[in-house]
């Protein structure tokens, strides 16, 4: 019985898979309805990522857009080596430090000072709207740092590529923006529990 | 407490604005646009890269028939050459007959002589007055001459035969290398070229000279 329920999940997801492939090799070849069926697809899910890095949500959504042209003119170029989504999501977050670099002018400071600290002992009770707050709240390389390492999972070493700054820095900013947000939780912590 | 935020945040999603769609529609319909044009450009560069081709290959062949009407007047010099030379021929071979005149002119003097001596013999036969010693020597003077007259024929025949080799030589002697013509041409009008630039430049600095001393004279 098991079997038999096990072989059609297999054939959906291969059929899912050939789907897929077939969409984006259509939208590489400008089909414009292949195109909005990747479109509508993704775009909440990147708007959201561009969202984490960007306050504005109209501005998340411009580089959203930019970065789902670049998606489309250079989907001749995905090897389909890895997840369409990750490789899409890749594009989103470049476009973001980007933006952020050329736009916000963000300078990070070479300060390798940094304590290893998580807030992993604070409870969260948060909802998504009070974590993108607190977030928000960041600076903006603390804030950049933090979505790369704590969210999208990438390594110090990666995100000093990334970013063109040392490794150390990458975990002093780190190590700050938690120190930040540690502070911010207490503050919303007191605020609700009436001690400020 | 990171991986609830990241938890949360992965399934967050933020639905964008009906206009979304259409600014991507028309930034891939630009974009799309501009492909084509991106083509011509490369059509126009390879017109380009053609029309230069031709001109430069036209200009070669134009530099090339240049060069050509320079050979051809090379040529007519080196025709003129010949010409020149038989003209020496010509002199050389007229040498030997001038020789040959000067041979026969001394043949005709020592004639002369001979004529006066015979006259001379013949007076003194008319005189009467015939001594032998006289006789003996106008005889030995006769011989003298008629040696010297014999002798001269043989150089009439030893310059004849030294006369064609002499003109072989000048033959050989008078080569004329085009080339180096040319190459003395060309550095001629360089030379003529060089100093008129420099006397403008000699001029222009001068003037130059002048107007900043009077500059700095004021």
């Amino acid at each position: 019985m098991t079997t038999e329920t096990k072989q059609p999940i297999v054939l959906k997801v291969i059929a899912l898979h050939q789907e897929e492939k077939d969409i984006i090799a259509q939208a590489a070849e400008n089909n414009r309805h292949a195109q909005q069926v990747i479109y509508s697809k993704h775009s909440p899910k990147m708007l959201s990522i561009c969202r984490q890095y960007v306050k504005d949500v109209h501005q998340a959504e411009d580089i959203m857009i930019t970065a789902f042209m670049k998606v489309f003119t250079s989907l001749k170029s995905f090897e389909h080596k890895g997840s369409f989504e990750g490789w899409i999501r890749r594009i989103m977050v470049n476009e973001c430090i980007s933006y952020l670099r050329v736009q916000k002018k963000v300078k990070f400071l070479e300060d390798e000072f940094y304590i290893e600290d998580t807030f992993n002992n604070i409870e969260s009770h948060f909802s998504v709207e009070d974590i993108q707050s607190l977030i928000d709240g960041l600076p903006d390389g603390y804030r950049m740092v933090f979505n790369l390492y704590a969210i999208e999972g990438f390594k110090h070493q990666e995100i000093a590529k990334m970013l063109g700054i040392n490794e150390g820095t990458s975990k002093s900013q780190l190590s700050r923006a938690r120190e930040m947000l540690k502070d911010q939780i207490n503050k919303l912590k007191n605020y609700e529990n009436g001690t400020e | 407490m990171e991986k609830d935020f990241k938890e949360k945040l992965e399934q967050r999603t933020i639905q964008p604005s009906d206009m979304a769609w259409d600014r991507l529609d028309a930034m891939l319909s630009v974009a799309e646009n501009k492909k084509p044009k991106k083509d011509r450009t490369w059509m126009y560069m390879a017109a380009a890269f053609l029309v230069f081709l031709l001109v430069g290959v036209l200009f070669l062949n134009q530099e090339k028939e240049n060069s050509g009407i320079d050979n051809n007047s090379v040529v007519t010099t080196e025709r003129e050459q010949p010409e020149t030379n038989s003209q020496i021929n010509d002199e050389t071979f007229a040498a030997p007959a001038t020789n040959q005149e000067a041979v026969a002119v001394q043949g005709l003097s020592k004639n002369t002589q001979h004529n006066k001596v015979s006259g001379f013999k013949r007076d003194i036969i008319s005189n009467g007055t015939i001594q032998s010693a006289a006789q003996e020597n106008l005889a030995a003077n006769d011989n003298k001459s008629s040696s010297v007259i014999v002798p001269s024929n043989d150089a009439e025949k030893m310059l004849a035969a030294t006369a064609p080799t002499e003109t072989a030589k000048k033959k050989r002697g008078v080569k004329v290398d085009p080339n180096a013509l040319l190459s003395a041409a060309e550095e001629e009008l360089d030379d003529s070229f060089k100093d008129k630039v420099l006397i403008g430049a000699v001029k222009n600095f001068d003037a130059v000279r002048s107007a900043v001393a009077n500059r700095n004279y004021e």
